[in-house]
């Protein structure tokens, strides 16, 4: 049985930030070494796609959701039955669906095989809303310990509601 | 200081599971002088300020088998680690009302229930309801101050009393609002799911078990899991043989041995036993173990507010509205439920309100996450006899074992109940001006109840008012499975009171060399 995949801590991140990087063709810094699996550049293509019909948040911007691409990659290159389900569910997507409208992608989407849309969603969730660099957009601080939580500071602050101190 | 025990010294008693039952049953027989071995199948966890990240490393991912309504996926989220699941608790401390303890002459015969009176009363556990309370440090009780007031639980408490409703407080939680137990002062951080980083918020892993290896009569292995429960040809419980960290097979003899195991897991050990002698599985010749699986009613209630609202910051559950607890038949349904407010961190809000949804949408919402607010109702959950955890036919385990099979299909009642909670819950939001509300009710469950329970007639359950099995006269239930019945409070409470008796009541067992 699959568990969700929610796993981003700060060392996976940066791992995961390397491989986007050879995935979509960035420069890397000279000597790092990047252990990922070949990815057509077509299959990131699709991948970016899908993670964007799922989420498809303005906040979220290319290079998030090809980490989210390259992180199906990296799991489907890890499992072979991942990979064969990731590579028959592509295969079976209409032809020219990357450049459908969003809501044709979704009902598309939502026909497929559901352990394919689980496979991405999982992948997603954690690249997506793990990602530090998009949390000042949902007004979320992330951790609290290194300023010693909210103790000493207003903890209510409704300006919106009358009766709220 | 920690103390180490021969596997074939069987004078110690064995305590399976680290949790709040097993860890405050640790820690106390160890007060009360008993040499105590403490299996626990998980490792110490390491915590931080990253709930998907602690949930990913302790998480129980043993595989199961699901059936009914719950998320096959995800049908139970529990801690394989030192502490049990008390690591992800958010510390909500109240007691069952004392008609929770008679549940079947309260609410009669509802049909397809299997509703029993428990064997003790309220009035059995209540001294021990003090204690526990005092010694987890629970706020707003005894002297201690209240949690402060946060936004999240300022917007249900409003919109209650807006609505009517009289019993709305912060409630009781076991965080430290002054320094307790040699530990910190909360500093109202937010994360307590991911466990709490500094250690004020009341924990097997942080208070019981430490409190169990000062006392020197407590050896802690973790990364032991234990496979069976042996037994000798009088049918007493002689020893424990669990798979240590290396996946090499251990035997450790025992005077007694209590299971707390989690309700899951309790009942699966003691069906793994079976023998000549106890062919259906130990304690079981009722029929009776892994039945009646209540796993308390969850669910939620979203509101996007006209404003920012920070529902991340503080205690995740500040904020109780209680009014719904009692039993009240005109409702169209028995028992009670009650509404928590609920912090909720951006990188777990899409799965923790919909784990598999997605789109355009879903999307909407959750980009509203700045105006979010959130209460969590916990309902009383019927037993029904056929809601069981048994051995799966055909899946094993690492160790080569059936795994667990979970079936778990929601009584009328249950859905009407949380029907009537849900609606209410949205009217609550909606007096305080919410622009959009989203309720559902959980398939991913917490609570694991009532799957060895306890009874007055050996025939309707499987231990008695201590937690003795009827067949074993040394053999303990120390967990949530010997619940007879569910509540509308959450269960840490009354497990942790449990454990203190029970350990009392063994401790003299074991002195008067009744056992």
């Amino acid at each position: 049985m699959k568990h969700a995949d929610f796993d981003f801590s700060p060392r996976r991140r940066r791992l995961l930030a390397g491989s986007v990087a050879a995935a979509v063709g960035a420069a890397l810094p000279p000597g790092r070494a990047v252990a990922i699996p070949a990815v057509p550049p077509s299959r990131t293509a699709s991948l970016v796609a899908l993670t964007r019909t799922l989420f498809p948040l303005a906040v979220f911007g290319e290079t998030l959701h090809a980490t989210a691409a390259a992180q199906i990659a990296e799991r489907c290159a890890a499992e072979p039955a991942l990979d064969a389900l990731l590579e028959r569910s592509l295969a079976a997507l209409p032809a020219g669906w990357r450049d459908a409208p969003p809501a044709a992608r979704e009902a598309m989407l939502r026909k497929a095989d559901p352990a394919f849309v689980k496979l991405l969603r999982q992948s997603a969730v954690g690249a997506l809303f793990g990602a530090p660099d998009t949390w000042p957009h949902f007004g979320y601080p992330g951790p609290s310990l290194p300023f010693g939580g909210y103790l000493d500071s207003k903890l209510v602050d409704l300006p919106w509601l009358k009766e709220a101190t | 200081m920690s103390k180490r025990f021969a596997l074939d010294d069987d004078r110690v008693a064995v305590v399976i599971g680290s949790g709040a039952g097993g860890g405050t049953l640790a820690a106390e027989l160890g007060a009360q002088g008993i040499d105590v071995v403490c299996l626990e199948a998980g490792a110490t966890p390491t915590l931080e300020q990253n709930v998907p990240a602690v949930y990913g490393r302790t998480r129980w991912r043993d595989p199961r088998t699901v059936e009914g309504d719950l998320n096959p996926d995800l049908p139970t989220l529990i801690a394989k680690a030192v502490g049990g699941t008390t690591v992800f608790w958010t510390a909500v401390t109240l007691r069952r009302q004392p008609h929770d303890f008679r549940s079947r002459t309260t609410y009669g015969a509802l049909p397809g229930t299997s509703l029993i009176d428990w064997p003790i009363g309220y009035e059995d556990l209540e001294a021990f309801y003090a204690e526990a309370e005092r010694r987890m440090g629970a706020s707003g009780l005894h002297g201690k101050p209240d949690v402060p007031d946060h936004n999240n639980g300022e917007i249900l408490k409003i919109g209650a009393r807006r609505c009517g409703y009289r019993q709305v407080s912060n409630g009781h939680l076991s965080v430290n609002t002054v320094p307790h137990d040699g530990r910190p002062q909360c500093r109202q951080m937010g994360f307590c799911t991911g466990g709490c980083v500094i250690g004020a918020k009341w924990t097997s892993l942080q208070a019981e078990i430490p409190r169990a290896l000062a006392s020197g009569r407590c050896e802690l292995r973790e990364q032991a899991q234990a496979v069976q429960i042996e037994h000798d040809a009088r049918g007493r419980a002689t020893g424990v043989v669990y798979v240590d960290a290396r996946g090499e097979r251990r035997r450790q003899r025992a005077r007694a041995i209590c299971v707390a195991a989690n309700g899951i897991e309790t009942p699966r050990l003691l069906l793994l036993s079976q023998s000549g002698r106890f062919p259906q599985g130990l304690a079981n010749g009722a029929g009776q173990v892994g039945r009646h699986w209540m796993t308390d009613l969850l669910g939620r209630v979203i509101a996007i507010m006209p404003g920012p609202v920070h529902n991340y910051r503080g205690t995740t559950n500040t904020g109780l509205v209680a009014d719904g607890m009692h039993h009240d038949p005109t409702r169209g349904f028995a028992g009670g439920f009650l509404y928590a407010s609920r912090g909720i961190h951006l990188p777990v809000w899409p799965n923790e309100w919909q784990p598999t949804e997605w789109g355009a949408d879903y999307s909407r919402m959750l980009e509203q996450y700045p105006n979010m607010a959130s209460a969590a109702v916990i309902g009383e959950d019927m037993p029904v006899a056929d809601n069981r955890i048994t051995l799966d036919a055909e899946i094993k385990d690492a160790h080569g074992l059936p795994v667990a099979h979970l079936a778990k299909r929601y009584h009328a009642n249950d859905l009407a109940l949380m029907d009537h909670a849900l609606k209410n819950g949205e009217q609550i939001y909606r007096a305080v001006g919410a622009t959009e509300v989203f309720t559902a009710m959980s398939r991913t469950v917490i609570h694991n109840l009532g799957t060895c329970r306890q009874s007055r007639d050996p025939a309707d359950g499987v231990c008695n008012a201590w937690g003795r099995t009827h067949e074993l006269p040394n053999l303990y239930i120390s967990d949530g499975s010997q619940f007879s019945t569910s509540a509308a409070v959450p269960p840490t409470l009354t497990i942790v009171s449990l454990a203190i008796r029970q350990a009392r009541h063994l401790a003299e067992q074991l002195k008067s060399n009744a056992i």
